[in-house]
Formats: structure tokens, C-alpha cells, sequence
């Protein structure tokens, strides 16, 4: 009952989500009236679904900083603030983020609980302001005089070219949905898989595991919300932006699948890595900027007159209002749930100097005798820890994160029977390493992780390159999950 | 016909089909144009309705049915499969305006069968010079309908035609009435004459006001 109670505040993320998001794929299309609302809203929906369930991407994106969240009561706020924000966004009919709001929302709750906050985090988001239209925009540009010279050449009659227009609106969108579903999935029910009293369901020759039922219900949320709420946002990337011809309709949905596929697959970047080729270096994107800056870009070829700037500045102030009004909500909501309801939002956090973490830093190159000095206080709060780091010591700025974060006190126990093996996917070798520690306990995560690195190789993270990246990140990903298992806070 | 269309099952089946009957729709505004002159030849030589005259109206008659019948069609299909969404407005009242010009040819050789209007001889040779020019406006305009589905940028180039024969109409139109008014003729065979002279070139004028939408329409198309 307590599962499910949590659970809603995802589900209503997921409800939002599919009211803001559905407009990236299928705004341009429904908003230039080549499909049905109705008719958008079923394949955009049966698409997420199937996204979320056969290929959603679990714990990945946004939900790596989710993680950090150590109370289910602290992921049921914050996914309640995303909510809220998203929910709001698109009651004023604006594209906004859902990530983003997400990230306000984790801002937030890491400025409650004391927690450190990764500012890198903060500037990739205002890069994506500035960056995703731009590319995006180019990209529709390049890509619309393109279509505009063969269609030129093909000499097709108009009622051939909106046929084939419209099937081709419906492929994009019917994509456009699948990914959406498995991009996003994670963020909306990544936080409840630890905790999911779901068991395996079969239909027919069809096994669903308990994840993806987890996820199918949040699938159906979003789906839900693409039904119910998403037409108020298809109509403003449709049309309140500017009117779309048919065929740049096409060229925005395109462009922004472009943007995306070049600039933020890792996928892509994988691929040409492994062939030798060169990689396109990637670049934090938004979906939904994407498809606005494609908007934008043909207005502006075509003169600009057309655009409706008023409604262009709505949007840009939604963008940057997104983050912080998320922010400001998660701070609400947590103020709530743990006064008014007494839900625990998060676990205290605490931070030590100890001589383990004087000599785990010598190591890694940051040699500070006044460190010494701070050992035995304990700070409850990552910026008091700052402060005191910059007083008290020579440690300079750019390593202060990293002094944090090893000081970060994490109480462990090594024991395999909290694991839940089917969901860790462990070699032997891992395994047989992981049996070695058993009954072990650690004050801090990296402990475990060092620890664990020289007992087997199979633990050891690779050297940082592209075609290392997805070993070490589902490597990142088991260490989580052993954290999360572990814990004895 | 839209009719054979429905016997298509697939919308891909039925989208080549309304292209055809849009096709074949201009195909009968071209032949009315045809059969008008042919019919005022028809006139002029008999100086009166005979059978000849008869059948083609009857012929006439016929094509304005038939082409009402295809719009019909064609406007059906239209909203119903919600097709071209942005243009089917534009294109619905550039058919509809079209088919007013056989309308509007009907009426003149449905006008000259019940008031026999009298024609001095030397006069009939600049009457069919101005239904020839009245119909290469038709033609022009339905060049440029038909540039309007496949080949936006010559839509320009063709309405500038029409406009070119409409004023040579308005000359010819000029120059008759004047001949007319200058004879021995009674003033009520002067007053009939201009009337018939006004109407023939009212088709040229009909064609040039549906060339000036087309232009509009198409610069709305390629934006």
C-alpha cells in the first residue's frame, strides 16, 4: 500500500510527461491538421508502451542523479515537484523538459538533505538553451531547402506528396514515440524498481518481468497523458509557434530526430568509435528545444514573419523558469511530506575527514597536510564542509568536489543474501570476488569499490573512451545497485 | 468519375484515383470551351438553332453534369480523408470557380438557342475571333490549375498568359461593340449584340479573376 502511494507521484510524472513530451513527435503534425489528434494519440501511445517495456532503458539518464536520492519518501517528492512543474508547463501550453524539471527537482532535494551538488550538471542545462535550437535550427534549415529542391525535381501532385507526407508523419511519430518511451521511461519508474512488489506475468508465449511491468504501468501513464492533456502543447509546437505547411512539419520532426541521433547518441558514437572513425562530440539536448529551435529556423528562412515571437518568449521564459520552479516546488514538498506527513525524505547524510580518505587522496594526487587538522569533525551539510575545507585548508577549488564526495560517509555490509541476483547480472569472477568480502563492512562506498577492483578485474572500471563508456556504465550501474543492497544506514 | 473510385479499397488506390478525376475534370472544362465554339460556328452558319445546335448543347449539357458530378466527388473524398488539409479550401474554390465557367458557357448557348440573336454577317468573324481568344484564356487558366498540383512555379508563367488573352478579348470585345453601335442595325439589335459580346468576354474575365486566386493560392502553396 505504501508502494503504491509512492508510486503515484510517478505515475503523475509519467502523466505529465506524455502531456508535454507527446508534442515533440507529434505536435507539427496534429498542429498542421495532416493527424487526427485521435489518431496521433493511439500510435503515440500503443509506441511509448512498447518503448517503455521492450526497450526501456532503465536506471540510465536522468535517474543516475536520481540515485543519489536515499529515501523513497525524498523520490516520491521530488518526482511530485517534477510533476507539478511539467503539469504547469503544459497547462500554459508550453514544450518544456521534463528533464530538466527533474534535475531542479534532485537540485532541490540535494540543498535539503545537505547533499553535494554537481554544478557541471547546472551549466550543461543552460548550454542546451543555447546549443539544442541552434543545431537544431541549422539542421532544419539545411534540411528543408534540401526537400525543397527534390521535391522541385520529382514534380509530384499535391495530393501524391501529402499522402506520402502523412505516412511519413506517421513513421517519424510512431519512432519518435518508441524512443520517447524508452528514453524516459527510466525517469518516471527507475526510482521504484528497487522497491517493485510486482511479480512475473505471462501472456501467452509473452514472460514480462516484474521491471517491465513496473514499467508497462508507467507506459501506461504516459500514456494516459498523451490522451487526456497532450493537445493544449501539439497545438502550440503546431501551430502557436508559426503555421506549418505539411511538408515542414516533416522537415521539424526530422530535424529534431537528427539533432538528437547525431548530437546525443551514444549509441552512434559507439559505432563510429568501433569502426575508427572520428565521433561527433555529444552535447546535452532536450527534445523538446530541439523540435522549437527546428520551428524557429524555418521561420527565419522564411523571412521571419511569420513567427510568433510573443509566444517564442513564453516558451524561452518556461525553459528557464522550468529548473528553478521545480526546485523551489521540491523544497515545498519536501518541507511537506516530512512535517505534515512525516515521511522520511531523506536519510542523513554525513561527511568526515578520516585517515582512510587522507591517504585514498594522496593517492589520487591531492596531498594537504592541514587536511589532517579536520580529522573526527563531522559535517552534516556538503557547502558547511566546503566552507570549512576552504578555511581551514589549502585544497584547491577544483579538487573540493572530489574531497566531498570521498568524505562522504556510506556504512556497508557485505552481504550476498540482500542481493537480487537476477537483477545485478553478475559474472562468476564478480560473484566469487563479491563472496570473498562477504560479512565485511566499510565506512565508505569507494571502500567497497577498491576493495572489490583488486580482488578480480571483472570489477576493475576501463580506461575512459568511447568504446569503454557502456562497460563502465553498466559497471557504474552494479556498483549502485551493491551500495543500494548493502546499506546500513 | 470519383464513383469508379470507390471501388478502390486501399487509400493509395483511391488517393490515384481523385488525381485522375481531377485530371479529367479540367479535361471537360477544356472540351466545353471546345464545344462553345464549335456550337457559335454552328449558329452563325444557320443564323438560327437547328439540330446540329441541338445535339451540341445536349453534348454540353452533358459535360457540365459530368464535371459537377467530379467535383462533388472530389470535394467528398476530400474531407473525408481530411486531405490536403492546408490547400483544400484553395483547391475546392478554384474547381468550384472553374466549373462556373461551363456554367457560364451553358447559359450563353442555352441564351442564344431562346433569343435567336441577329449577327450581321461581317460581324461573325469577330465573334469567333473572341470566343478563340476567350477560350486559349480557358486553356491557359487550366495549364495553370493543373501547374497548381504538380509544378508550382509555373503557375506564374500561365495566369500571365491568361491575363494577356483577357485583354486581347477586352480589344476585340471593344472593337466589335464598336462595329455594332457604327452600323444601320435598330438599337435594340445594337443593345442584343453588345449583350452577346459582353458575355463571351465575360468567360475571358472569369478566367482571368480565377488566374489571379490561382497566383495567390500558389504563393500560400510554396511557402
Amino acid at each position: 500500500m505504501t508502494f503504491l502511494f509512492f508510486l503515484s507521484s510517478g505515475l503523475f510524472l509519467g502523466w505529465s510527461l506524455g502531456a508535454n513530451d507527446a508534442a515533440n513527435v507529434f505536435g507539427s503534425a496534429v498542429g498542421s491538421r495532416m493527424i487526427r489528434f485521435t489518431t496521433a494519440a493511439i500510435i503515440c501511445s500503443v509506441f511509448i508502451m512498447l518503448g517503455a517495456v521492450v526497450s526501456g532503458a532503465g536506471a540510465a539518464h536522468t535517474l543516475g542523479k536520481l540515485g543519489a536520492i536515499n529515501a523513497l519518501g525524498g523520490a516520491f517528492a521530488t518526482a511530485l515537484a517534477a510533476a507539478i512543474t511539467v503539469y504547469a508547463m503544459s497547462y500554459m501550453k508550453l514544450p518544456v523538459s521534463t528533464s530538466q524539471a527533474i534535475v531542479g527537482a534532485i537540485i532541490g532535494w540535494n540543498f535539503f538533505s545537505g547533499s553535494n551538488t554537481d554544478f557541471t550538471v547546472l551549466q550543461k542545462i543552460v548550454m542546451t538553451w543555447v546549443l539544442c535550437p541552434i543545431l537544431s535550427g541549422i539542421t532544419a534549415v539545411l534540411l528543408y531547402k534540401l526537400v525543397g529542391w527534390i521535391l522541385d525535381r520529382a514534380g509530384l501532385h499535391l495530393i501524391t506528396l501529402d499522402g506520402m507526407v502523412r505516412y511519413a508523419l506517421i513513421a517519424a511519430g510512431a519512432f519518435g514515440s518508441f524512443s520517447l518511451g524508452a528514453n524516459n521511461i527510466g525517469n518516471v519508474m527507475g526510482v521504484f524498481i528497487a522497491s517493485s512488489p510486482f511479480s512475473e506475468i505471462s501472456f501467452g508465449p509473452m514472460i514480462f518481468s516484474p521491471v517491465q511491468v513496473l514499467f508497462m504501468l508507467g507506459g501506461l501513464a504516459i500514456a494516459l497523458g498523451v490522451f487526456t492533456y497532450s493537445k493544449r502543447v501539439m497545438m502550440t509546437v503546431g501551430s502557436g509557434l508559426m503555421p506549418l505547411t505539411p511538408v515542414a512539419a516533416f522537415v521539424v520532426v526530422i530535424a529534431h530526430s537528427i539533432v538528437l541521433f547525431l548530437f546525443a547518441s551514444e549509441g552512434l558514437e559507439y559505432f563510429l568509435a568501433s569502426n575508427g572513425m572520428p565521433t561527433i562530440p555529444l552535447v546535452p539536448l532536450s527534445s523538446s528545444q530541439a523540435v522549437v529551435g527546428a520551428i524557429i529556423g524555418i521561420g527565419l528562412l522564411k523571412g521571419g514573419h511569420q513567427i510568433h515571437w510573443r509566444v517564442v518568449g513564453k516558451i524561452a521564459c518556461g525553459w528557464a523558469t522550468t529548473p528553478a520552479i521545480a526546485f523551489a516546488l521540491s523544497l515545498f514538498t519536501f518541507l511537506l511530506a516530512q512535517n505534515l506527513f512525516m515521511v522520511k525524505v531523506f536519510e542523513p547524510i554525513s561527511y568526515q575527514v578520516t585517515p582512510p580518505v587522507i591517504e585514498k587522496l594522496a593517492d589520487m594526487g591531492v596531498h594537504d597536510h592541514m587536511l589532517k587538522g579536520m580529522e573526527g569533525e563531522v559535517f552534516s551539510d556538503a557547502e558547511v564542509f566546503k566552507d570549512s575545507l576552504r578555511e581551514e585548508t589549502d585544497v584547491e577549488d577544483s579538487h573540493l568536489s572530489m574531497v566531498v564526495d570521498l568524505s562522504r560517509k556510506f556504512y556497508l555490509e557485505v552481504d550476498l543474501d540482500r542481493l537480487d541476483m537476477d537483477q545485478l547480472d553478475l559474472e562468476p569472477q564478480q560473484l566469487e570476488a563479491l563472496n570473498k568480502l562477504n560479512g565485511k563492512t566499510y565506512e565508505y562506498s569507494w571502500q567497497l569499490t577498491d576493495e572489490l577492483t583488486k580482488e578480480s578485474k571483472n570489477w576493475a572500471f576501463r580506461e575512459k573512451t568511447v568504446l569503454n563508456k557502456p562497460y563502465n556504465r553498466h559497471l557504474e550501474t552494479q556498483f549502485e545497485q551493491l551500495f543500494r543492497a548493502f546499506s546500513i544506514l | 468519375m470519383l464513383s469508379a473510385g470507390k471501388q478502390q479499397h486501399s487509400l493509395f488506390g483511391k488517393k490515384n484515383q481523385v488525381i485522375q478525376d481531377i485530371d479529367h475534370f479540367f479535361d471537360l472544362v477544356s472540351d466545353s470551351s471546345d464545344l462553345f465554339g464549335k456550337l457559335l460556328k454552328v449558329y452563325l452558319r444557320n443564323g438560327k438553332p437547328t439540330d446540329e445546335y441541338e445535339v451540341c448543347l445536349q453534348q454540353l449539357c452533358e459535360l457540365e453534369t459530368q464535371a459537377d458530378s467530379l467535383r462533388r466527388g472530389i470535394k467528398t473524398f476530400l474531407y473525408e480523408k481530411t486531405l490536403i488539409p492546408d490547400f483544400r479550401r484553395d483547391v475546392l474554390r478554384m474547381l468550384e470557380e472553374i466549373d462556373d465557367l461551363i456554367g457560364a458557357q451553358q447559359a450563353l448557348a442555352f441564351a442564344l438557342e431562346t433569343e435567336t440573336p441577329y449577327f450581321p454577317k461581317e460581324m461573325h468573324e469577330g465573334l469567333l475571333d473572341l470566343q478563340s481568344i476567350a477560350s486559349r484564356c480557358v486553356d491557359h487558366l487550366l495549364l495553370a490549375a493543373r501547374a497548381f498540383f504538380r509544378d508550382i512555379h509555373a503557375v506564374k508563367d500561365h495566369s500571365h498568359k491568361v491575363i494577356f488573352f483577357e485583354s486581347e478579348a477586352d480589344l476585340e470585345c471593344t472593337r466589335m461593340k464598336r462595329m455594332a453601335f457604327s452600323s444601320d442595325l435598330e438599337l435594340a439589335q445594337k443593345t442584343h449584340i453588345r449583350y452577346f459580346v459582353d458575355r463571351i468576354d465575360g468567360v475571358a474575365n472569369m478566367a482571368e479573376d480565377i488566374a489571379d486566386s490561382l497566383t495567390i493560392y500558389a504563393i500560400k502553396r510554396a511557402m
